[in-house]
């Protein structure tokens, strides 16, 4: 069922998949507060020319890019319609009974498009050229000032690592049980909407009953093996910030000023 | 926090995942028929407001990381900013409000269960509509109205139904899960 289980990590050897992952999630945040605060067709093109020249240089295929898009694909459609209908700013460009098309209306939808469009690309990049799992140590790392205050960097770190490790084997749990209720007679794809919602709870309680058992079972093995939470505790992959990391932030920054100023 | 607690609450998020993964095909309807939201609220009901919320903050988390974990296999944090981000980030928010119930899901009389589970499920679902409408209005300038209209009328039905599919499992599930050790 989740085949594709490093998501849409793309691995490949390229300057922007050797950054350091805390370098890469700041970019990205700066430039995704950069598309809310640039309000000019301009800024937009300078923090464009940006993200296009980082994806260039990171060698993902360009359609890894356009399937992140295709969730929003639908929703998007629908609000460019609304917007190019019924926003009545500007001068009419096409008149036809209660079809009314204006300027502002097609400006309205164009600049939400592209949007839209830039914050899927920049956020694609980051999460192409890092893996989950450099994600989540890079996340506790930039957190980890926020531990004095009692908030748990670290443990929210481990919880993402090890949901990610056993999604696969709940997914294959899943599938087990229910071959096993359909070979007892359930019915999943046929009936009303009601029966085949029904269907699913004896499906659901072994599942959540058996993911409980499994993560005490877990708790036990890495209480017994000397875990103690985040103090102290050394890593495998240690991070480390360079020269290169340093350029690309201030690169970054750079770009949403630049769009803002526009 | 203990290492038990942690590991249910991954686990949560994880079982999340799956859920919604899990796909009932309804050929009268382009809108997928997920457990995500049956998922959100059990994490409330059996792991109670602060650890329910936790593990739907988990759950956003590794999917904006780029796990495909969101419905279709998505993820990415283009999907959390994209307009219909705010049904997610409601997730952790719902899930705390569901647990508001999970004492009475664990411990009363089935009946009773079950009639507390579903309203602290109904209550859940109200949460998710309000960020999720309201973040649509936003990214894309819509009226609350056109924005209740695509976001939220479309999927009323289908998620009084998996409220009622969250109460279920939570009732029947709650009685065999041992309490947490310290």
């Amino acid at each position: 069922m989740l085949g594709r289980g490093l998501g849409q990590f793309y691995p490949a050897e390229s300057p922007v998949h050797r950054l350091d992952p805390r370098a890469k999630i700041v970019a990205a945040g700066a430039i995704v507060a950069g598309l809310f605060l640039v309000d000019s067709m301009a800024g937009f093109l300078v923090i464009g020319g940006a993200v296009v020249a980082a994806l260039v240089v990171s060698r993902v295929p360009v359609g890894s890019f356009l399937r992140a898009m295709r969730p929003v694909l639908f929703i998007l459609v629908i609000t460019s319609l609304f917007q190019i209908l019924f926003y009545r700013r500007g001068e009419l460009i096409f008149g036809w009974g209660w079809i009314q098309v204006y300027t502002g209306g097609v400006e309205l939808a164009a600049f939400l498009a592209l949007r839209l469009a830039l914050l899927i690309s920049a956020t694609t990049l980051l999460t192409a050229t890092t893996s989950p799992l450099a994600l989540a140590d890079g996340l506790e790392d930039l957190l980890s000032p926020l531990s004095r205050l009692r908030f748990p960097a670290h443990e929210l770190a481990m919880m993402m690592s090890i949901a990610l490790r056993f999604i696969p084997t709940l997914s294959s749990e899943a599938e087990k049980v229910m071959k096993a209720q359909a070979a007892r007679g359930a019915e999943f794809s046929e009936g009303g909407l009601l029966r085949r919602a029904r269907a699913l709870v004896p499906v659901l309680v072994p599942l959540t009953i058996g993911a409980f058992k499994r993560a005490d079972e877990l708790a036990e093995a890495m209480e017994s093996r000397g875990y103690r939470g985040g103090a102290g505790r050394t890593r495998y992959r240690e991070l480390r910030f360079r020269p290169p990391d340093a350029a690309v932030l201030a690169l970054a920054v750079a770009a949403v000023a630049g769009g803002a100023l526009v | 926090m203990s290492v038990s607690m942690m590991a249910r609450v991954a686990l949560m998020a994880a079982l999340t995942a799956v859920g919604a993964q899990i796909v009932i095909p309804l050929p009268f309807s382009p809108v997928p028929f997920t457990l995500q939201v049956p998922m959100v609220i059990l994490s409330g009901l059996l792991l109670g407001v602060r650890y329910g919320a936790l593990a739907q903050t988990v759950y956003v988390l590794i999917g904006a990381a780029g796990a495909p974990v969101f419905a279709f296999f998505s993820g990415g944090l283009g999907v959390i900013l994209g307009p219909t981000g705010g049904y997610l980030i409601s997730y952790p928010l719902a899930a705390a409000v569901a647990g508001l119930a999970a004492g009475a899901a664990a411990r009363s009389e089935r009946r009773r269960a079950l009639a507390a589970s579903c309203a602290a499920g109904l209550a859940a679902l109200a949460v998710i509509y309000a960020l999720g409408a309201a973040w649509l209005a936003f990214q894309m300038q819509l009226p609350a109205a056109a924005a209740i209209a695509q976001g939220v009328l479309p999927f009323v039905i289908f998620d009084l139904i998996k409220v009622g599919v969250a109460a279920l499992v939570a009732t029947a599930a709650a009685p065999q899960i041992a309490p947490a050790r310290g």
